[in-house]
């Protein structure tokens, strides 16, 4: 296979989008309700031909909060997973994901501070708001602390040293807005602090509210144009002159890459909360089955990511059942070993 | 050589760049098709920043760089420059992963669209390359797999498939074995006759481009201090002059010359 073809890639995403859709299928099954497979067809066929709605209870498990669940976790992981495979091309470190950047938890920072103010604006306009105003919030905590990161490392990223500068103050920087972000939480809504807990370290649990159109657009949106730039960063990926050589314009490609993953990571982080390492372990597990090409890596990455955190989010709300941990902890128990064994290998750590 | 009536292929006109103090002062110089320029001169005198500069990777702080002798480069897409300019830089990036064949295909991205994938007359062509780079026997092996003297036959190979008019070479047989930097430079030599390019090399071994350049600058302090054919400007003046030491120099049989350094210890009490 030496030459990629547009066959290859038609290929691996479809087979990636069926393994998604027997996944969907699995988590739709399985939770504190189980529904049996027969069951389960029954009220899907029901769904799709069916003359009326039904007022059968295990159909308003199905449709209104598993659905909406699967949808969600398939959303956010496919977001953050493909914004993860754009920092590490663009930074060239396999480290280099949304979180570990700061990223999310920049966009976490933006989501709060909005709350906050919506809720002293009032009702109305708050609903009104938060379709676009959470969101957009999010993206601007997300490209603040994207520039903050910059700014501290001393900019760069040319050469290793630069991108290993650029992960330890998204580190550091992350650790420092979690604070704030617990701060500004505690005191200013003390009724939920079980839900602000379990939202800090990235949940899926909380109901789909109106911003998931804006959310699901924007993410949809931003992937095409990844996707646009996949080439250039393939180039990029090996080094910056090299690809200006090779006719890339290595300058507006990265302002772009940047602008979008840190818009997508943004969007999503304003529904789930920062939730851990999947724009790390997605891209890598990808990357090993694919190879490095992000012309199949993104569209791969995608799905993958999708099916990985729907896995995630399945095994969080069963594994204690009836009690629901929040997904951040079940990618995080993932992620941090092989965090550890990637930098090892790599011998960065 | 009739060549003198065509248009220079790449030109500097007066071009100065600076990035604290000035690196490269009113610079002027012309390639020609057909012909191998060299440029000589010691550490720090602004050769990769004149290379550079050249291939549009820097933009001059005055004076212009005009392609076919017209088209000014600062007006150009980096694609479009691509498509004209192939460079082989002093220190590539790392694509240490892909195979050899998939690296030499990346000479092709110039060429690509938006949505391109490459093609099998894409394939064909970077195929040329490597038969010319003499590396067919490792297509499918990693670029990591290659001896250092290999890694720069491969980077030569990607800057052949960009299939450019204009070919500039940054130290491309530094570090290489003598039988090595005389066989590279003879394809490159062979390539710039036949497919009339204008190559510039850029190199810190006199002798080999004494032997293989038409043109010569000798370049100090970011200016170029002497340009001509090789018998004009490799002189011993000129080169002890550049480098503070004393230089033999001999016209050989084919009228070019022959540049030995005098590195005589034991004359010295």
């Amino acid at each position: 296979m030496r030459r990629l073809s547009r066959r290859r890639i038609a290929a691996v995403s479809f087979s990636l989008l069926l393994a998604w859709a027997c996944t969907a299928l699995f988590a739709l099954a399985i939770g504190s309700v189980a529904i049996p497979p027969e069951g389960l067809i029954r009220l899907l066929a029901h769904r799709v031909f069916g003359p009326a709605a039904m007022e059968d209870p295990l159909a308003t498990i199905l449709f209104s909060i598993r659905l909406p669940r699967i949808f969600l976790s398939s959303l956010v992981g496919a977001a953050l997973a493909v914004a993860g495979t754009a920092f590490q091309s663009l930074l060239r470190n396999p480290l280099a994901d949304p979180f570990v950047l700061g990223v999310s938890t920049g966009a976490s920072l933006g989501t709060i501070l909005y709350s906050i103010f919506a809720a002293s604006w009032g009702s109305v306009q708050a609903a009104a708001g938060l379709a676009y105003g959470r969101p957009i919030a999010a993206f601007l905590g997300a490209a603040l602390v994207v520039a903050a990161v910059y700014f501290i490392a001393g900019g760069g990223g040319r050469s290793g040293e630069g991108s290993q500068r650029l992960l330890l103050a998204g580190i550091v920087l992350a650790s420092f807005i979690s604070s704030i972000n617990v701060i500004l939480l505690t005191s200013t809504n003390q009724a939920d602090l079980r839900g602000i807990f379990y939202w800090l370290i990235g949940d899926l649990s909380r109901p789909v509210d109106a911003s998931i159109y804006v959310v699901t657009a924007v993410v949809l949106t931003g992937f095409l144009l990844l996707y646009l730039f996949s080439r250039s960063l393939n180039l990029i990926s090996m080094g910056e002159e090299d690809a200006m050589i090779l006719g890339v314009e290595v300058p507006r490609v990265k302002v772009g890459v940047y602008l979008i993953a840190s818009l997508i990571t943004g969007a999503v982080v304003s529904v789930s909360g920062p939730i851990a390492y999947i724009g790390l372990i997605c891209p890598h597990l990808v990357r090993m089955m694919f190879g490095n090409d992000n012309r199949i890596l993104f569209p791969a990455v995608f799905l993958f990511g999708a099916i990985f955190t729907l896995l995630a989010d399945t095994v969080a709300r069963t594994v204690l059942a009836p009690v629901e941990l929040p997904v951040g902890v079940i990618t995080g128990l993932i992620g941090a070993p092989l965090f550890v064994y990637l930098s090892r290998r790599k011998g960065t750590l | 050589m009739s060549r003198t009536n065509s248009l220079p292929s790449l030109e500097a006109q007066n071009v100065s760049f600076a990035y604290r103090k000035p690196v490269v002062r009113d610079l002027t110089l012309a390639l020609m098709p057909g012909t191998v320029t060299g440029i000589i001169g010691p550490n720090g005198s602004g050769k990769t920043t004149v290379l550079r500069l050249l291939g549009g990777i820097l933009r001059p702080a005055s004076g212009d760089i005009l392609l076919n002798g017209m088209t000014p480069l600062a007006g150009l897409a980096r694609k479009e420059i691509a498509r004209h300019i192939a460079m082989v830089p002093q220190s590539a990036g790392d694509g240490s992963q892909l195979t050899v064949l998939r690296f030499a295909m990346l000479g092709r991205s110039p060429h690509l669209s938006l949505f391109g994938f490459e093609s099998a007359r894409d394939e064909e062509i970077a195929l040329a390359a490597l038969e010319m780079a003499q590396l067919t026997c490792y297509l499918d092996a990693r670029v990591s797999e290659l001896s250092g003297g290999e890694r720069q036959r491969l980077l030569l190979a990607r800057a052949l498939a960009q299939e450019s008019k204009i070919l500039l070479l940054d130290e491309l047989t530094a570090n290489l074995d003598i039988n090595y930097q005389v066989e590279l430079m003879r394809l490159v030599i062979r390539l710039t006759r036949e497919r009339g390019l204008a190559t510039l090399v850029v190199s810190h071994e006199i002798h080999l481009l004494a032997s293989f350049s038409d043109r010569i600058a000798l370049m100090s302090e970011g200016a170029i201090r002497r340009q001509g054919t090789v018998s004009e400007v490799i002189t011993r003046e000129n080169l002890s002059q550049l480098f503070g030491l004393d230089f033999e120099v001999r016209p050989l049989a084919n009228g070019l010359p022959e540049v030995l350094p005098v590195i005589d210890e034991r004359r010295q009490p």
